[in-house]
């Protein structure tokens, strides 16, 4: 087979796919390398119209799925049956974290997490690009939200996002196709919120990636069917995935050549004409190692493993990984704290219910540390809730009074619609702290002799003073909306668990601090360009795939005028 | 209503096993009876169909004997029960069938 190509592209989910569409569609001849197996779109999707009766046993993380995905497991969700295959086995990929636990959530594929993963689309905004400089930590990011936004118009435009215009500055609109409707509830919370605070909180319809109005270039994309069963692969193409959009894209074009099961290990250095030549790459089935080269390289495997790449790239210029001049490598590893907030019960709208299953509920964006009366003593930064209101039917396990009654009277009642209710989790930001980090373990290899990832990171007190506000800031706006029987709940976050683990190969203004300059190139490696999870200088609170997806079209632009004007 | 709207409705709490709506609705996944048992024996599989036709008797819609529900909780144990629980469940059942419920009939004056 043909070894040298115009761009590889390391990784096919949120990011890779993007390259991938991006490169070949500017004409370079590009070699798109996943270590995980192929997934065509639908055809691959076995679940997808399965019913809750057609799993045997329940759609449920069974006994075996505990054995060999110990550490996937630990979401409660993630490995049911239904989505079971999209996530790795944690026996034959392990990693480590006996410091402090790390949940390191993900799935091998073509596709990767694009095809599990939250869907929320929130864009950054400038609070969160000056906010290392205003605060005086870690290091300033190298863009602004300018340099960004019309990268986000673009991407919003092509994969199709769902939103409801706001106008806040910290909560900047975009492209948006015509929103999901907040149902009667969220309505009525919509109203109160607005009119019982005066710090100019909101709640927003949740903005998602989700087709609901015409059609999107992919593979057959039409609008969403309410069915919520995003998590297995949507038949309908209803909402953004490299399988049904970039790939189908790049693949139209006869520029790609997909390569699955390759696992990439390592960037090949030039230390002549300094600039990276190929990548070593190892046959997941075989064991069989290959070159490949190229005159620009994307790594774009998701936050941790093009980092622990990087990592594996030595050479004489760069004996501590490529590009690791600063010593930064792998540290500041961030993610977003969730798992605290409220739900309650609402009495009232007994005459209305809901029809079908819209996959998104409601938005309420950060409304802390924004200026005047909303700045904080006890932490920096801030939060976002997502959540939703939904009613339910009765369940036999939640009252006495049920309990007792079984037969006949049981059939009466469960079949009976029960109150309505409204739940919302925090997601906040962490900081960059430098100690929060992620090594390699030489000792420890995996079954292709590759070293394995070990994890060290927690939150510390801003982040805890944060989840105090997070849990009392969601019970008051239930309160105020007028729900009873309010439940505030804050259960341990561990780190990871918000499979949203970004920064150890951070952008920045300096060499001597950072990885990454403003286009996403590596300082001294001018044709390596990161554009996943890793090149996040802070966190925000939003969920980040559409800020890669910006960053990543940016950065292909940019590639390619530079090696049009051969200064790469 | 229904039946298959009231089947996607139903909730059932087994011992400490509490299952959600989605969970207990692929009932229609039970129903040949005579399907090989994954944990149970047929003794404390007759015992659950009895049980289980309790909570959940025919009326205008189906019971738990004609949904065959105890395949149902035959693989729900099987696959997502620990062994330990799974233990105790089995010593449960057995000690509650082989009781001699004449011995605690109130006397009759």
């Amino acid at each position: 087979m043909q070894n040298k190509f115009d761009a590889i592209v390391v990784g096919t989910g949120i990011s890779g796919g993007w390259a991938a569409k991006e490169l070949t569609e500017k004409g370079l001849k590009t070699l798109v390398l996943e270590r995980g197996r192929m997934i065509n779109h639908i055809d691959d999707y076995h679940t997808a119209n399965m019913d809750p009766w057609d799993f045997e046993g329940g759609d449920t993380i069974t006994q075996e799925a505990y054995k060999r995905q110990p550490k996937q497991s630990r979401t409660g969700y993630v490995n049911k049956k239904s989505s079971r295959h999209f996530f790795v086995d944690d026996l034959e990929h392990p990693y480590n974290d006996d410091e402090n636990k790390f949940n390191w959530i993900r799935g091998y594929h073509v596709g990767g997490r694009s095809l599990t993963w939250g869907r929320h689309t929130y864009r950054l905004s400038e609070f969160d690009f000056e906010a290392n400089l205003k605060d005086g930590i870690a290091v300033d990011w190298p863009i602004r939200y300018k340099d960004i936004a019309p990268w986000y118009d673009y991407v919003e435009q092509y994969i199709g996002v769902q939103g409801r215009l706001e106008g806040l500055p910290q909560f900047p609109d975009g492209k948006f196709l015509k929103p999901f409707e907040l149902n009667v509830l969220e309505n009525h919370m919509r109203q109160s919120i607005s009119k019982n605070f005066n710090d100019g909180r909101i709640l927003s319809n949740a903005r998602t990636a989700h087709i609901t109005e015409g059609t999107k270039p992919g593979l057959g994309r039409v609008t969403c069917q309410y069915r919520n069963r995003c998590m297995r692969g949507c038949p309908y193409g209803a909402y953004f995935s490299s399988n049904s959009s970039t790939l189908p894209a790049a693949e139209a074009t006869g520029n790609m050549t997909l390569m699955p099961n390759s696992i990439v290990h390592e960037i090949i250095y030039d230390e002549d004409k300094k600039i990276a030549k190929g990548v070593r790459v190892i046959d997941s089935e075989n064991n069989e190692s290959y070159e490949y080269f190229a005159k620009v390289i994307f790594l774009c495997s998701s936050a941790v493993a093009s980092t622990s790449i990087l990592m594996q790239s030595k050479s004489n210029r760069f004996p501590n990984g490529m590009g690791n001049d600063s010593g930064e490598l792998g540290h500041n590893l961030m993610d977003h704290h969730f798992q605290v907030g409220a739900s309650g019960t609402f009495e009232g709208f007994k005459n209305k219910t809901t029809y079908g299953r819209k996959p998104a509920g409601f938005f309420i964006p950060r409304f802390r540390n924004l200026g005047g009366k909303t700045d904080r003593k006890d932490f920096i930064r801030g939060y976002g809730y997502q959540g939703g209101a939904n009613r339910g039917f009765m369940s036999i396990a939640d009252s006495k009074e049920e309990l007792v009654s079984y037969g006949t009277r049981l059939k009466e009642n469960i079949v009976k619609p029960d109150e309505w209710t409204a739940s919302m989790t925090a997601f906040g930001e962490i900081l960059p702290y430098h100690e929060n980090k992620m090594t390699l373990d030489y000792n420890k290899k995996d079954k292709w002799g590759l070293p394995t990832v070990t994890f060290d990171a927690k939150i510390k007190e801003n982040e805890f003073a944060m989840r105090k506000d997070m849990k009392q800031q969601a019970e008051e706006m239930l309160e105020r909306s007028g729900f009873k029987d309010i439940y505030g709940w804050e259960s341990k976050y561990v780190f990871g668990n918000g499979i949203h683990e970004m920064g150890t190969a951070r952008m920045g203004h300096d060499p001597k601090t950072s990885i990454l300059n403003g286009n996403n190139q590596i300082h001294d490696v001018k044709n390596v360009y990161v554009t996943d999870g890793a090149c996040m200088t802070s966190a925000g609170n939003q969920n980040p795939s559409i800020t890669y997806m910006a960053l990543t079209a940016r950065a292909a632009k940019h590639a390619v005028d530079e090696l049009n004007k051969q200064n790469i | 209503m229904n039946r298959r709207i009231a089947i996607k409705r139903i909730g059932l709490s087994f011992g400490s096993i509490s299952l959600s709506t989605g969970v207990i609705s692929m009932i229609k996944s039970c129903q040949s009876p005579n399907a090989d048992l994954k944990f149970f024996s047929s003794t404390q599989i007759s015992f659950l169909d009895r049980v289980l036709e309790i909570i959940l008797p025919e009326t205008e819609t189906p019971g738990a004997l004609s949904l065959n529900l105890s395949k149902f909780v035959d693989s729900y144990v099987s696959e997502n029960i620990r062994s330990e629980d799974q233990k105790y469940l089995i010593a449960m059942i057995d000690e509650f069938t082989s009781y001699d419920f004449k011995i605690r009939k109130p006397k009759i004056n």
